[in-house]
């Protein structure tokens, strides 16, 4: 019995809602720690700053419960900010801790002189092709060209290039887009704006 | 380079005006919004026209159903003077909020709003219009009325406060399917950092081809064109692919 979970921490849940709606009747939004660890599947949107999603998760005692459930047999989706702190450390606003779920840390994007040149924006801001690195069944019924909406000023960097599922390249960067680790899936797009091929990520993520 | 759709609305119609005034009512904002993101648009921009002038937006119930049906970021600008105001959009489907009036007498809003919602909420929209045919000044409430700022130092301004993007409308060309002021164009994307939004005058798709010596064209917004049905979302990315831009087809 599938049982699912968007984690309630502040921040526009309408968009992730109504498009999990597209698949799945049965969902709840919720910070309760019980409805989280009894969850076959995990939201954890994010919008807005590291230091303060983190400083809310563990106000309401979610980073020990969300770092101690077993993926192997959880699934779990951050999305946007919600991937990031699945990593070790954030440099945003200071160095600050994340889930430390995945190993790696988040960094400012950095622009180099042809970048510049080429103006290249941060936020880096609009729809990108993502580029896989792995077959996944994330990918199920997605099309060759995938193109997802991207907003953010930092990225994860990734201590283990296996768990980095798709980049994208941003001027002379490549920037990890999807990363998975065990049943723990993050997008740094939001599938949710990401028109029909976000939603077709979201319903790979449901059927795991 | 993004293809956004703009639609103006007044009450419950989506309407079109010349130069922001003498607004045509065109039909129901959702069925054009459902229509632009069923062709591909990267994102739809939806402004209150009369919020400035009564104080409040009233698109609540507008979003609220096109994010039923609709899975790409949307914008909402008109009437916003608060956190307050800002939270209640968020909270009935905007991803981003636009904001002009408010920000001309109390720039520190931009602030505010950015450091509550992130950057990346917050749309700085700058109306601009060109006085003595030199200078550009920012217009409020709707293009209605001047303000006293530059809008070259305006746009630098509302950069420096956290805006993440700016919108700018060119007052003079809006609605005119002229073309677009490209002088104003090409001024903000040679100053400004964070992306721009191009808006006012599109006549055609070739238009574009006018932003081809930007090395980067972020986005533009088009209304006429589209809602009078000149042209489509989809023929306007073609063109633009075509011309290589950077754009999702």
């Amino acid at each position: 019995m599938k049982k699912i979970v968007i984690v309630s921490c502040g921040g526009n849940l309408l968009s992730l809602t109504r498009a999990i709606q597209k698949f799945e009747t049965n969902f709840i939004i919720s910070a309760d720690l019980d409805e989280i660890r009894n969850a076959t599947h995990i939201f954890l949107p994010g919008v807005g700053a590291f230091k303060k999603a983190m400083s809310t998760l563990v106000k309401k005692n979610l980073k020990e419960t969300l770092k101690n459930l077993d993926y192997k047999k959880v699934n779990l989706l951050g999305i946007c900010l919600g991937m990031q702190i699945l990593f070790d450390t954030s440099e945003e606003d200071g160095m600050e801790d994340g889930l430390g779920l995945i190993e790696g840390k988040v960094e400012k994007i950095k622009l180099n002189i042809q970048d510049k040149k080429n103006k290249l924006k941060i936020p880096n801001v609009g729809w990108h092709k993502i580029i896989k690195n792995n077959e996944n069944q994330i990918f199920n019924n997605t099309d060759e060209k995938l193109f997802c909406y991207f907003v953010h000023s930092y990225h994860a960097k990734l201590k283990n290039s296996d768990e980095c599922l798709a980049t994208i390249k941003y001027g002379s960067n490549n920037l990890s887009s999807i990363v998975k680790k065990d049943n723990i899936y993050g997008c740094q797009f939001h599938p949710e704006k990401s028109g029909e091929m976000g939603l077709k990520i979201i319903q790979n993520f449901l059927k795991l | 380079m993004r293809i956004i759709s703009r639609l103006d609305i007044k009450g419950s119609n989506l309407i079109k005006g010349i130069q922001l005034e003498g607004l045509r009512v065109i039909g129901d904002p959702n069925l054009y919004a459902k229509k632009y993101f069923d062709d591909g648009a990267d994102e739809l921009l939806l402004i209150d026209c009369v919020a400035s002038l009564y104080g409040r937006n009233n698109l609540f119930d507008i979003i609220k159903k096109a994010s039923n049906e609709i899975f790409i970021p949307i914008t909402v600008g008109g009437g916003i003077r608060s956190v307050d105001d800002a939270e209640k959009l968020f909270l009935s489907g905007a991803d981003k909020i636009a904001i002009n009036s408010k920000a001309i007498v109390e720039p520190e809003i931009i602030n505010t709003l950015a450091k509550n919602f992130g950057s990346q909420a917050i749309v700085a929209s700058i109306q601009a219009k060109r006085l003595n045919g030199s200078k550009w000044f920012a217009y409020y409430d709707n293009g209605r009325e001047q303000s006293e700022k530059n809008v070259i130092d305006w746009a630098k301004e509302v950069e420096d406060r956290g805006a993440g993007e700016i919108l700018i409308t060119s007052v003079d060309k809006e609605g005119t399917k002229k073309g677009y002021d490209m002088e104003l164009c090409q001024t903000i994307n040679s100053i400004c950092e964070i992306p721009v939004i191009y808006s006012g005058g599109m006549k055609s798709k070739s238009d574009l081809e006018q932003f081809k010596e930007f090395s980067e064209c972020d986005a533009v917004a088009v209304a006429s064109i589209l809602h009078y049905n000149e042209t489509s979302i989809s023929e306007i990315k073609k063109f633009a692919k075509n011309i290589n831009f950077n754009v999702r087809i």
